[in-house]
């Protein structure tokens, strides 16, 4: 399982949800990426 | 079905009414018409028995007046029978008869011209009156008539005295000797004023007296007086005269005259006379035809008005109960109903359920005062402060004006979502609720319902968490508020392989595995919802990445428990 988290309250200070959805979404890709390279036995 | 039946039975009620309604009118216009039959014959009777009385009072009359004369010559035939006896000469009778004028004239009101008559041979008249030389008593209708009634009292046929055009009539006697007679000549006048008087009155065709021989002796029109209708009338008067014979030997004394437009009253007098009276009917009856005919068009009138108004009545009576049926169709939304007299603060149930007579502990009184404990001792504790603000009296005129009602929905003390509404009946003048009415209405099932559709809706059907929309929409309405917190993103590693090599069976229960998970770790109060395929989020208000560090906890525990991911979070 892969997680990655947003939170509101962010630097600037934009709190929509989307905001907040994209900062969590962006971490998900990047952690992706990063779990495929330590674990590629997964694929 | 149904419908058809009460439709059915709607007719049926209509035509029962209406044949009832019928009947009702038939039973009273009978009663009605008996009634005024029996009125009209009661009527009708009255005035028969009037002119009865009349005829009868004509004939009394009659009799009266000729009696005294009668008499008058029965007495002077027997003094005469004894002055002969005692061998007196004719010039002492005839003085005698002289001396006895006086006496007849008080007894016959003047109504005579003297005694006279035939006595051994000479001509005596009381009056003085001296006949010609070719006179011959003997011959006079006077003298026959009594020689042909041997002794008895006779009323000769009256007669017209041409001179002085007065109706005259002979009383005459035949002495014991069997050839004198005593006369005496009466005029009719009394008679004739007494049926011209009775001819006055409306409707009297004719007034008469007649002899046994059918002679007129007075009649209502003059020139009739003397003719004799049963030798000389036409046939009406024949048959008129025989009709009145026929009457007046009867005990009822009116009839139908011979041209049927007429009624005849008659009464027997003595020597086979009568006296006549002859109505025309249509003035005789006709005022009871009119009265009869005007109370019957009233009467009429009446019954109409009444039928009028009956079925005003009655269609008011319908509306009415149209209008019950609607109100209590209306009514039965509540299962339990209170008018409130907000005056006297009395209430009166008009319809109760067990949490309603469970409150009010069967006392009706002092609504005002008891209105708050109530409603704290209905709701249940979420529900009960604001209930009890609900029901406070004291704030009604002013929430109720310019409403006709407010309501509020509680959860009662028996588990049971109830709505409360409070109804005004009434105002006074100044816009103040007089009463109003305490309804309750239970919305448990609306109310379960409408929860179980919100569930429908913003759940994921497979992993029982909400989904996409209702989580987003919980966010959102989170932030709106100015909540915090930490939002986090999950996915499960490899699930297309889990699905590709194990089945979509498998994938299944691992989505739902990692649902449980995820329910099992956060608190109620986060958010955690299913984006769709094996992604999941979670919106844990009041956490602050990289400063909460307690809340790490929580999501570390999602992680031990649902994932090899080497990170529970990674920091902005």
């Amino acid at each position: 399982m892969t997680i990655s988290v947003g939170a509101t309250d962010y630097g600037a200070g934009d709190d929509s949800f989307e905001a907040m959805y994209q900062r969590a979404d962006g971490k998900m890709y990047e952690n992706k990426r990063r779990k495929q390279g330590a674990n590629p036995s997964m694929r | 079905m149904m419908q058809n039946q009460r439709s059915r039975d709607r007719q049926w009620y209509r035509h029962r009414r209406a044949v009832v309604s019928v009947l009702i009118l038939s039973v009273v216009s009978v009663i009605i018409v008996a009634l005024f039959r029996n009125m009209y014959d009661s009527a009708e009777q009255n005035i028969l028995n009037i002119w009865e009385n009349n005829v009868i009072q004509l004939a009394k009359s009659t009799e009266y007046y000729l009696a005294r004369p009668a008499d008058a010559i029965e007495f002077s035939a027997a003094h005469v029978e004894n002055l002969i006896a005692e061998g007196k000469t004719n010039q002492e009778i005839g003085e005698y008869l002289v001396r006895e004028m006086d006496n007849y004239a008080t007894l016959v009101e003047n109504n005579y011209t003297g005694v006279y008559g035939y006595c051994r041979g000479d001509y005596l008249d009381a009056s003085g009156w001296a006949p010609d030389a070719d006179y011959d008593p003997t011959l006079r209708p006077w003298y026959v008539a009594a020689k042909e009634n041997a002794g008895r009292v006779t009323l000769v046929s009256p007669f017209l005295n041409l001179q002085t055009g007065d109706m005259m009539m002979s009383i005459s006697k035949l002495l014991s000797d069997g050839e004198s007679v005593l006369s005496m000549d009466i005029y009719m006048d009394s008679l004739q004023k007494t049926v011209d008087d009775l001819a006055q009155e409306e409707g009297v065709r004719a007034a008469f007296i007649m002899d046994g021989e059918g002679r007129m002796v007075v009649h209502s029109e003059r020139d009739q007086a003397g003719r004799n209708y049963l030798k000389d009338g036409d046939d009406y008067q024949k048959a008129m005269v025989e009709r009145a014979r026929a009457i007046a030997g009867r005990k009822n004394y009116y009839e139908v005259g011979p041209a049927g437009d007429e009624i005849i009253f008659a009464e027997r007098i003595s020597g086979a006379w009568c006296a006549v009276l002859i109505l025309n009917e249509a003035n005789l009856l006709g005022s009871i035809w009119h009265l009869n005919l005007i109370l019957i068009l009233f009467l009429a009138m009446a019954i109409l008005v009444w039928f009028g108004i009956s079925r005003r009545i009655d269609r008011k009576y319908r509306e009415a109960e149209q209008l019950s049926r609607e109100v209590n169709a209306v009514a039965d939304i509540y299962e339990a109903m209170t008018l409130v007299d907000l005056n006297t603060n009395r209430m009166t149930v008009l319809r109760g359920n067990d949490e309603l007579e469970r409150v009010l502990e069967g006392d009706l009184t002092d609504y005002s005062g008891r209105a708050i404990r109530m409603a704290g001792q209905m709701a249940a504790d979420e529900s009960r402060d604001m209930l009890m603000q609900f029901m406070d009296p004291a704030t009604y005129e002013e929430r109720l004006s310019g409403t006709h009602s407010v309501s509020y929905d509680f959860l009662s003390s028996g588990g049971r979502w109830l709505r409360v509404q409070l109804i005004v009946v009434d105002r006074d003048d100044r816009g103040k609720p007089k009463h109003i009415i305490w309804a309750i209405e239970s919305i448990d099932r609306e109310r379960r319902q409408q929860e179980h559709l919100r569930e429908l809706a913003e759940t994921d059907a497979l992993s029982r968490l909400n989904n996409r929309r209702s989580g987003e929409s919980r966010i959102r309405a989170m932030l709106a508020s100015g909540t915090k917190g930490m939002f986090i993103l999950l996915d499960i590693d490899s699930f297309k392989q889990i699905n590709d090599h194990f089945g979509h069976v498998v994938g299944d229960l691992v989505i739902t595995a990692v649902a449980d998970a995820l329910r099992r770790t956060f608190r109620d109060s986060d958010v955690v919802f299913r984006l769709g395929g094996d992604e999941f989020a979670v919106f844990a208000p009041a956490w602050r990445t990289g400063t909460q560090r307690g809340g790490s906890s929580s999501a570390c525990t999602a992680r031990s428990a649902a994932s090899t991911s080497r990170s529970c979070w990674a920091p902005p």
